[in-house]
């Protein structure tokens, strides 16, 4: 159950963006840490820059094309997540303390506490909540997103390959949150319209 | 303090104030425009992101009046920061205004 290890497109944009800014932290990490020696170890270079020198480079010609860069990424990854349209599968998922019920298309009932989605195609899920504020979150095949009472929130998901994945509440909702799982199971679209059929 | 002195002052606090009101003006918009589904919402954002910046480029790149006084230290600074808050305006508002899906 992890963000670093996407099982679709949509958690491959996140998690690319996670690896963006940690290999951004790292490098201004280590210029950071190698000017910081370079101050001990060898001032005569350090003093050829005049204070001033240091703060404009420092304070501003360093960082903003570097935050321009990480919000463009981020705004542009982002745009890329949002549920544009009408995904082929729409289903709704409450979340109640401490367990989430989903409802299919054309009223369809599968026994259970599982989600099931076809696999290979978008998905959109109709997040709300019976109580309290909870997060509808699975890691490995997209974005999280709050599931609030007396509201819907849509977010997209798309698993690559049939199989099993696990989801988690993300937002704390009281004594149960931390046991506030649930099991994702992606099918071949043969086999998950053949257990929509079953289900009418 | 003198007369110059206290028009600096509030020369200095009055770009970023402005960018501070447009940003709550644009955030406003924003939620307005998808709550009630306005059909030129994108329109209404960059308009009032032109108006909110007509007083910021006044400021950036307006001089005190000439009245055979060096320009002070403060009288500087603050032209500086409001070149900063009309710079700050651009890059922070305009991206996500022009570019991104204001609502789901």
């Amino acid at each position: 159950m992890s963000a670093l290890d996407p099982a679709g497109p949509r958690a491959a944009n996140l998690a690319l963006l996670w690896w963006v800014m940690f290999w951004g932290a790292t490098a201004l990490f280590a210029l950071v840490m190698a000017l910081f020696a370079l101050a001990y170890l060898r001032s005569d270079l350090v003093a050829r820059l005049t204070p001033g020198q240091w703060i404009v480079g420092g304070g501003l010609v360093l960082p903003i094309p570097i935050l321009v860069l990480l919000t463009g990424t981020a705004l542009v990854l982002g745009e890329q997540l949002l549920p544009r349209g009408d995904a082929p599968v729409r289903i709704e998922a409450q979340a109640q303390r401490w367990n989430w019920s989903f409802a299919y298309p054309g009223g369809v009932v599968v026994p259970g506490e599982t989600l099931h989605l076809p696999a290979g195609v978008p998905v959109d899920i109709v997040v709300t909540s019976a109580d309290v504020i909870h997060s509808f979150w699975v890691p490995r095949l997209g974005g999280k997103i709050d599931a609030i009472p007396g509201h819907t929130n849509v977010i997209r998901l798309e698993a690559d390959a049939p199989g099993i994945y696990w989801g988690q509440c993300a937002e704390y909702c009281g004594e149960g949150h931390d046991g506030m799982q649930f099991r994702v199971e992606a099918h071949a679209p043969a086999d998950f319209a053949a257990l929509m059929e079953a289900g009418q | 303090m003198t007369s110059g002195d206290k028009r600096a002052l509030l020369s200095l606090v009055a770009g970023f104030t402005v960018w501070s009101a447009a940003f709550v003006l644009l955030y406003a918009l924003q939620a307005l425009g998808c709550a009630y589904g306005w059909s030129q919402h994108r329109l209404v954002l960059c308009l009032a992101f032109v108006v909110a910046s007509l007083p910021l480029v006044w400021l950036a790149f307006w001089q005190s009046p000439a009245d055979d006084e060096p320009a002070s230290s403060l009288s500087v600074i603050a032209l500086w920061a409001n070149r900063a808050a009309l710079g700050a305006t651009v890059l922070v508002f305009l991206g996500p205004i022009a570019a991104v899906s204001p609502c789901l």
